[in-house]
């Protein structure tokens, strides 16, 4: 009797620690095929600088050149942090987005989704290397994919005329980047090299820059010299080249249906009434800031 | 950058050569000092800069009007700067840096060295703070940014949208943008309302909504779209955040207390996505919330048409406080979006509405120079209806066509009680009026094949019939109609019914360059039956006066030819619409049938010039002749009220001939958020005939002389809306002024009356602090009558402020306050009269619990008070008495 009683105790102390795992199935439901990218956990960081000056930018950009309408023109709100050994530019939408579900994953498992439109790569730039670290997220996945490259690399026309942004004289300047032909304006009322995505190098900050075709458009909208740490989140980065990270990013919209599927999620469109898988031979147009790289 | 590398190769033995090669350092922007360059010829200024924090240097030409060349330096060290602008003879050398003073020199454009030690001092920018833009402008299209208006009091869209400025909300639905009406309004570019925006505004939430877009110049119909030659106003559609679209979402609303017993209930369900959109409620309520004119079924239950109960029309206070109402509603809206082009909408909506309404009315009529009448009425009517309405649309649109069909029916079923009293006297009313109107719209249109000129096509069909049967206690007025003994009712009832189709086809479309030329055709066919009797203890009277039975076919054969004219900036059109128009009456009681065909012209010319993108200046004209429809076509008297009686007697067609003129100047600076209209109306009409009226007791006898008469209205509407940045804040103002003048015969006198009005209102919101809003509007109106030259009575001046104030206590818990204000000096008892509620919620995670006090003051009574020139009305109407309500909201899923 003893005995069985023994184990009988033993067997109930060691329930516990046969753990359950249970495993939670998402289901995505769209009305019509998109691209979207998950939410990360942003809880765990390691502080890189701290911001002595931090730019919002407008942005807005054509994803799709063959809409004629209003509707092409897609819009997002950037953040330039510019510290003395780094600088850091996201999608201040897409931090907000993860900084909610974060909060909201520890009760519910409803959970907003941050839109389209929401860039998903952040920019790292070491000052004294002059190195970029660029971080993409990929839609429908966890994972980050990162690849670096020199920084610096614009090579600017300084040109007559002048403008005024948020009350700021600006002059201006062009440089053809990439593929694309860009004028800047940047003001030397603010002494930085620094200005939205990738682009540095003028005499003054950077308050907006524009392709010739207005399909890229980065417009500052705020200015704040309130402190703010520069982070850099504890994910798993998947290094890679940056010829092969482009030619991948153009394989996945040149093949969005089956990228979809084989992501492993579950993602439908709601058609007439009913639940419908995004077709593998659905394609999303590919219209990237870098044209050539 | 700037690089420039000369060398002279100048003749000296070599080994001097090597050895200044050796020496030689190449100094050129954006290298540092260990590097080395040539530069020969060129201005070499070597900078030695001593800094502990990054700087930036420039070298620029005076004023810095063009940067020569930069470097952003971030250590201590000699930089070499290169210039080859051998005409400018100074320069300018500034450093500047996040953490040291800026320093500026003027150089000589010489070759030389200078020093710069930075000295420390933090750099403060001018803070621009992070908001999003309220309105941005893309095109002809505004885009109001709804968060950046709405406050956390604000729970619908359109407590929002009454703050944005340019955009006013009238209580009979209607929305305004800039003066002009907004006809058009969507969902996510869908139209599925049909013009019946109420129903989303009143029922979306702002958290749901992105943005609200106005788009100025809207053209419904896509193969219009690049067309110059339409004139087209302004549509509002609301864009949703993708958190309220792809899913159904239902919410729940319910509120009791009393007293008496009172409460308020609504189920909502909402769709949207690009494919299917619904809208879908369920609501009760008992506490004054008009569900009729969210329907777009009217404001609140009218008493019958042609004949009804007498009875005054709503004071012109908030409904919560004098609607003494029981009303039930359920509307269903869907949208099917087949394909691009195609969509498919239906719209079912029931109404039943009970109403009571209790007022006091004492009337002054001018009878003669020394006679007047006195009549002092209390009321008590009350109203039933049960409408339903259904609505089905079919829309293909198309760059290449268009085609459009709705079918609608209406059916009204309506009963009223109307007890009055009158100098002791009960007069006992009983009205039953069932109605149904059923009505197809279709319109078509194609492009030509070759791309110039398209084809249109358009029916509006409409079928109706509105019988009133309307029984008075006692049975007034019988000697009138011959009978000699006293009655205990009499009944009147009246039946009109009718067919009508007006039809539009495109004959001939040419072009050239800018100017069109169109010609269209019209056939309008009018069929209106007026049936009407009077029976006195249900016996009908002998006299022939007290019947009617009128065919009327109002027939009309036109063609319209049209100019266009247009440039970019300037539209001229010019419709001269020229027809026949057959009028034939058959009178099946008097035996008589008269056939009247005229000629009528009817031009309309308007002209539109736009300045760059913020000045538009437009300006009508038209002239058309207007003929009487079949109530006014009657040979038979008919009472339209218990006091009330029309006889048009011997039958003459009525004509009215009009000229409507009007000149409108809009501005509008969307980034300043400034907007501005001024409006000039003029209509003057010419008729064949002048109103009368006669006394015969408490009855008035309406009546028409047929003879010349001239009439006009002349007014002018401006208004100013201003948005401003500064604690959310924005201001409008609107001003009206106009005359009125026309002739009118009472008891066989004629008199001339002119009647001059002016209405001021300014509205302005503003939240003080990020934990209250405030909203105020203040109007004034005041007018004065002229009788044959004199001013007669008093100018009559009303004043009316509202004051709204919503206060955050917290994020969980808000008040809202509500008071209204009247001042008229002719008010009886008390000049100053006040309604006073307010409203408090308390959200606990998707839930609001409400506790709201209606009529916090128990003001019981409120009045009006009118006067015409000739006759004078006061009315006092009943209020709510003090209700308290207890509710809670929630979100079904």
């Amino acid at each position: 009797m003893m005995k069985k009683l023994l184990l009988l105790i033993t067997l109930t102390f060691c329930l516990p620690h046969f753990k359950c795992r249970a495993q939670i199935i998402r289901s995505y439901l769209f009305d019509s095929p998109d691209f979207i990218i998950l939410h990360k956990n942003i809880s765990k960081f390691s502080t890189l600088d701290t911001s002595f000056l931090n730019i919002t930018y407008q942005l807005s950009f054509v994803e799709d050149t063959t809409l004629t309408d209003k509707d092409k023109f897609l819009n997002d709100i950037m953040l330039l942090q510019i510290g003395r050994n780094y600088s850091k530019f996201f999608s201040l939408k897409r931090y907000h987005n993860d900084s909610i579900c974060t909060k909201l994953l520890e009760r519910t498992f409803q959970i907003p989704l941050a839109g389209s439109a929401v860039q998903g790569y952040e920019i790292y730039h070491n000052i004294k290397n002059n190195k970029l670290t660029v971080t993409n997220r990929i839609p429908f996945s966890s994972k980050v994919y990162e690849y670096e490259e020199d920084g610096g690399t614009v090579k600017w026309i300084l040109q007559k005329g002048k403008d005024t942004i948020l009350g700021y004289i600006c002059n201006k300047a062009t440089a053809y980047f990439h593929g694309r032909h860009y004028t800047a304006c940047y003001t030397m009322d603010i002494p930085s090299h620094l200005g939205p995505w990738k682009f540095s190098g003028l005499p003054g900050l950077i308050l907006k820059i524009n392709d010739d075709k207005n399909e890229y458009v980065f417009e500052c909208s705020g200015i704040s010299q309130q402190p703010e740490p520069i982070v850099r989140y504890d994910w798993k980065y998947e290094k890679i080249s940056k010829k092969r990270w482009m030619e991948f990013e153009k394989h996945i919209y040149e093949n969005a249906g089956r990228y979809i599927e084989s992501t492993g999620e579950r993602v439908s469109i709601y058609n007439n009434g009913k639940h419908e898988k995004i077709p593998l031979t659905w394609k999303k147009n590919y219209n990237p800031i870098e044209k050539v790289y | 950058m700037h690089l420039l590398f000369k060398i002279h190769i100048r003749d000296i033995p070599q080994i001097v050569i090597f050895l200044l090669a050796l020496f030689f350092r190449t100094l050129c922007f954006a290298q540092s000092p260990e590097k080395n360059s040539r530069a020969t010829g060129n201005t070499v200024i070597k900078v030695t800069v001593f800094t502990s924090s990054p700087v930036t240097v420039t070298i620029s030409s005076k004023d810095e009007r063009e940067i020569l060349c930069y470097k952003s330096i971030d250590s201590s060290g000699q930089y070499v700067f290169e210039i080859n602008r051998p005409k400018l003879d100074s320069l300018e050398l500034t450093m500047r840096g996040f953490n040291i003073k800026g320093q500026k020199k003027i150089i000589r454009n010489t070759s030389q060295s200078i020093n710069l030690r930075s000295s420390e001092q933090k750099l403060y920018l001018r803070q621009v703070v992070v908001k999003a833009k309220k309105i941005t402008v893309k095109k002809d299209t505004i885009n109001y940014a709804v968060s950046t208006f709405k406050n956390k009091t604000d729970y619908t869209v359109k407590d929002v949208m009454k703050k944005m400025p340019g955009i006013k909300i009238y209580s009979n639905g209607q929305i305004y943008y800039n003066g002009e009406l907004v006809k058009n309004f969507y969902i996510e570019n869908l139209d599925m309302l049909h013009g019946n925006s109420d129903i989303a505004i009143n029922n979306i939430k702002a958290d749901d909504v992105a943005d609200v877009q106005v788009m100025e110049h809207h053209e419904p119909i896509k193969m219009f779209r690049k067309r110059k030659d339409r004139i087209n106003g302004p549509a509002i559609n609301l864009k949703l955040r993708n958190s309220a679209k792809g899913a159904w979402g239902a919410n729940m609303l319910a509120e009791a207390g009393g007293t008496p017993t009172a409460w308020n209930g609504a189920v909502t369900a909402m769709y949207f996505s690009k494919k299917m959109q619904d809208i879908s409620f369920v609501k009760t309520n008992n506490t004054g919330t008009d569900l009729a004119t969210e329907l777009g079924m009217g404001s609140a239950v009218s008493s019958g048409g042609t004949a009804g109960l007498r009875m005054q029309s709503p004071p012109d206070i908030e409904k919560k406080y004098y609607l003494m109402n029981n009303t039930n509603s359920a509307t269903a809206n869907h949208l099917f979006k087949l394909n691009k082009s195609k969509q498919i909408t239906f719209n079912l909506s029931y109404l039943n509405d009970y109403q009571k309404r209790t007022t006091s009315d004492y009337s002054r009529y001018f009878v003669s120079q020394d006679s007047i009448l006195e009549i002092d009425e209390s009321q008590k009517v009350y109203l039933n209806t049960n409408n339903l309405a259904a609505n089905i649309e079919y829309l293909d649109n198309s760059r290449k066509h268009y085609i459009k069909n709705s079918t609608k029916c209406l059916f009204k079923f309506s009963g009223g009680h109307g007890i009055i009293t009158q100098n002791d006297n009960t007069i006992d009313q009983h009205l039953d009026n069932n109605s149904y109107e059923i009505y197809n719209s279709l319109y078509a249109s194609k492009n030509h094949s070759k791309g110039k000129g398209y084809s249109s096509f358009s029916s509006n069909t409409s079928l109706y019939s509105k019988p009133v049967d309307l029984t008075i206690e006692p049975g007034l007025y019988y000697k009138l109609f011959g009978f000699e003994e006293s009655c205990k009712q009499f009944k009147q009832n009246v039946r009109i019914s009718g067919f009508k189709s007006d039809n539009s086809f495109s004959l001939l479309t040419l072009g050239v360059n800018h100017l069109k030329i169109n010609l269209n055709g019209k056939i309008n066919l009018n069929y209106q039956r007026f049936t009407s009797d009077l029976t006195f203890d249900k016996i009908r009277s002998n006299s022939i006066q007290s019947r009617n039975k009128i065919d009327y076919w109002k027939n009309e054969f036109i063609i319209q030819p049209y100019l266009i004219y247009f440039r970019q900036d300037f539209l001229m059109m010019l419709y001269l619409s020229s027809g026949y128009e057959d009028i034939y009456r058959r009178d099946g009681i008097k035996k008589g049938n008269r056939r009247v065909s005229l000629f009528n012209f009817q031009p309309y010319a308007y002209t539109e010039l736009t300045t760059g993108d913020k000045i538009k200046i437009s300006a009508l004209y038209q002239h058309g002749t207007k003929y009487d429809d079949v109530e006014t076509a009657t040979s038979g008297v008919f009472f339209s009220n218990y006091r009330s009686l029309y006889n048009y007697g011997d039958y003459s067609t009525g004509k009215k001939r009009y000229d409507k003129s009007n000149l409108t100047v809009q501005y509008k600076d969307v980034f300043r958020m400034l907007f501005w209209s001024a409006k000039l109306n003029y209509l003057h009409y010419n008729n064949n005939f002048t109103g009368s009226s006669d006394y015969y007791g408490t009855l008035t006898i309406y009546d028409r002389k047929y003879e010349d008469n001239t009439s006009s209205n002349i007014n002018s509407d401006i208004y100013i809306s201003k948005g401003f940045q500064f604690r959310n804040s924005s201001i409008s103002a609107e001003y009206q002024f106009g005359q009125q003048k026309n002739r009118y015969y009472v008891s066989g006198n004629r008199y001339c009356r002119k009647y001059d009005y002016a209405f001021l209102e300014i509205c302005g919101s503003i939240s003080p602090v990020p934990w209250m809003d405030l909203n105020i509007k203040s109007n004034t109106t005041s007018y004065s009558n002229y009788v044959n030259g004199k001013r007669s009575g008093k100018k009559i001046t009303t004043v009316r402020n509202e004051f709204k104030a919503g206060i955050a206590f917290s994020d969980k818990t808000d008040l809202n306050l509500d008071l209204n204000h009247f001042y008229n000096k002719k008010y009886d008892d008390n000049k100053n009269k006040f309604l006073l509620s307010c409203k408090m919620d308390y959200k606990i995670k998707n839930k609001i619990f409400y506790f709201t006090i209606l009529n916090i003051l128990n003001t019981k009574k409120y009045e009006e008070v009118l006067y015409s020139g000739l006759n004078y009305y006061r009315h006092t109407y009943d209020i709510r008495s003090r209700t308290f309500l207890l509710g809670i909201r929630f979100t079904l899923f």
